[in-house]
C-alpha cells in the first residue's frame, strides 16, 4: 500500500497519539511484533528509534510486555486488564441501548443492501 | 397567548422536516451547530409554553378562585381547561423522560469512564473482545463545586475492531474518535438528546445531529490522514466487521448510517451557506420570542384575574 500521501498529511502528532498508534498496531496482531515490524505496521513513516522509545514507554506504563521471539525482542500488549474490561464494556453498552445514540460510535449496524454496497466499494478499491 | 404558546411546537415540526434535507446541504459542523442551537431553543420554549398552559389550571384552584375578580372569572377562558390539562400531562411526561434520559446518559458515561480508569491510564483503552466496537469516552469535567478529579477524553476500542483494520485504516479510526473528543461532540449530543426527551417532536433533528457529528469526525479524520477514499474504506471495513454482531441503532433505520457517510466522503463537502444556517437558528430564536410574548400574555392574564394581587 502506498504511504506517500500520508507524509503529506498534517505532521503534528503528539507523543500520546503515537503511543496510541503503536498500541493499536500491537493489539491488531495475535503474535508479538519486533520494533521493525511495528515500524512497518504504523503508518506515517516513524523512525526506528522513535518506535523503540515509544515501545519502552508503553512497557513502563505496563500496557505492553517484552518477550523473546527467536533471536530478537518482541512486544505484545498486556491482556489481563483488557480481558476483565470486556464484560464491563458489554454491561455499559447494554445500558445505553434503550436510549439510541448515547455515545458516538464509529459505526452502526447495516441492512443487507448496505452491506452489499459497502462490499462492492471495498472490492473496487482493493 | 394561545397562539404564541403553540409557535415552539410548530417550530419543532419545522425543524423535524428540514433537518434531513439540511444534512446534505450544509457543511457538517455548521449544520450540527445550527440544529443543536435551534433544537435547544425550541425545546426550552415549548417546555416553558406547556408550563404556562398548565399554570392556567390554577385558576380553578380554590385559593385563587376565592380571591379572583368575579368579572374576570366569568369572562371566557383564554385557555380551555382540557388544553391546560393536556399541557400538564405532556409536561409531566416530558420531565419524566428528561430524568430518564439524563440518568441513562450519566450511567453509561460513568460506567465507561470507570472502565477506562481501571484498564489503562492512556488515551487509547483496548478491551479484549471479538466484537468490533470503537467509541469516544468523554473526559470528566472538573466543575469547581463537585471536587471530582478531571480526566481526559479517551478512546475505547475492542481488539476485534483493531484486528479488522489495516494500519492506515486504524489511523482513520483513531483520528475519527480524537475529533469527537477534541470538538466536544458529547456536549452537543447531550443537548439534542435532552431536547428530544422533553419534546419528542425534535427526535428527527436529534437523529440528524447524531449523523452530522459522525460526519464532522469523518471529515476531521480525512483531513488528518489527507485521504478521503482511505477514510471511506476504513468506515466500510469497520461497518462490515460489525455485521456479524448486529447492534441497535436508530441511525440505521433512518438511512443515516455508514453508507450515507461513505457516500458523503466520495464528494467534496457542501459549501458554507451562511444564510441557510442562519435561517435554522432564526427558527430557534423565533420560539424564544414567542415564549417571551406568551409570558407577557400570561402575566396580563394573572393581573386581570387578580387585580388586587395575591
Amino acid at each position: 500500500m502506498s504511504q506517500g500521501y500520508l507524509r503529506r498529511g498534517k505532521p503534528r502528532r503528539g507523543a500520546g497519539e503515537l503511543e496510541s498508534d503503536v498500541l493499536a498496531a500491537l493489539w491488531a496482531t495475535p503474535s508479538p511484533l519486533t520494533p521493525a515490524q511495528v515500524q512497518a505496521a504504523v503508518p506515517g513513516g516513524l523512525a526506528y528509534n522513535t518506535v523503540h522509545t515509544i515501545l519502552t514507554r508503553l512497557c513502563d506504563k505496563g500496557l505492553v510486555e517484552r518477550c523473546l521471539t527467536g533471536r530478537s525482542t518482541g512486544y505484545r500488549p498486556t491482556k489481563d486488564a483488557a480481558e476483565l474490561a470486556a464484560e464491563q464494556m458489554r454491561d455499559a453498552l447494554g445500558r445505553g441501548a434503550d436510549h439510541g445514540a448515547v455515545l458516538q460510535r464509529f459505526v452502526t449496524s447495516l441492512d443487507p443492501a448496505d452491506e452489499a454496497a459497502l462490499r462492492k466499494l471495498l472490492g473496487d478499491r482493493q | 397567548m394561545i397562539f404564541f404558546v403553540y409557535v415552539p411546537l410548530l417550530a419543532s415540526v419545522l425543524l423535524a422536516v428540514i433537518s434531513r434535507p439540511l444534512v446534505s446541504r450544509l457543511p457538517p459542523r455548521a449544520a450540527a451547530r445550527a440544529l443543536v442551537g435551534a433544537s435547544g431553543l425550541s425545546a426550552a420554549a415549548s417546555t416553558w409554553g406547556l408550563l404556562l398552559l398548565a399554570l392556567t389550571l390554577l385558576r380553578e384552584a380554590p385559593p385563587v378562585a376565592e380571591r379572583a375578580a368575579p368579572a374576570a372569572l366569568a369572562a371566557d377562558q383564554p385557555v380551555p381547561v382540557l388544553v391546560a390539562a393536556a399541557a400538564t400531562a405532556a409536561l409531566s411526561i416530558g420531565v419524566y423522560r428528561l430524568v430518564v434520559a439524563v440518568h441513562s446518559r450519566r450511567g453509561t458515561q460513568h460506567a465507561l469512564q470507570a472502565l477506562c480508569d481501571r484498564t489503562a491510564a492512556h488515551e487509547l483503552v483496548v478491551v479484549a473482545a471479538a466484537e468490533p466496537h470503537a467509541l469516544a469516552v468523554p473526559g470528566r469535567t472538573g466543575w469547581w463545586w463537585s471536587g471530582r478529579p478531571t480526566s481526559p477524553g479517551r478512546i475505547l476500542v475492542t481488539s476485534g475492531m483493531l484486528a479488522a483494520l489495516d494500519g492506515d485504516e486504524r489511523r482513520v479510526l483513531l483520528e475519527h474518535e480524537r475529533a469527537h473528543l477534541r470538538l466536544r461532540h458529547s456536549w452537543q449530543q447531550a443537548l439534542v438528546d435532552t431536547a428530544a426527551a422533553v419534546n419528542p417532536l425534535l427526535r428527527p433533528a436529534r437523529d440528524s445531529v447524531a449523523f452530522l457529528l459522525e460526519r464532522c469526525a469523518d471529515e476531521a479524520a480525512a483531513d488528518a490522514v489527507g485521504d478521503r477514499p482511505l477514510t471511506a474504506r476504513s468506515l466500510a471495513r469497520a461497518a462490515l466487521a460489525g455485521t456479524a454482531t448486529p447492534q441497535d441503532s436508530v441511525l440505521a433505520f433512518h438511512k443515516l448510517g455508514v453508507p450515507a457517510r461513505v457516500a458523503a466522503l466520495a464528494v467534496a463537502p457542501p459549501p458554507a451557506r451562511r444564510a441557510l444556517a442562519g435561517a435554522v437558528v432564526a427558527v430557534g430564536l423565533l420560539t424564544t420570542l414567542a415564549a417571551a410574548d406568551a409570558t407577557v400574555a400570561f402575566v396580563a392574564l394573572v393581573h386581570q384575574l387578580l387585580p388586587t394581587g395575591v
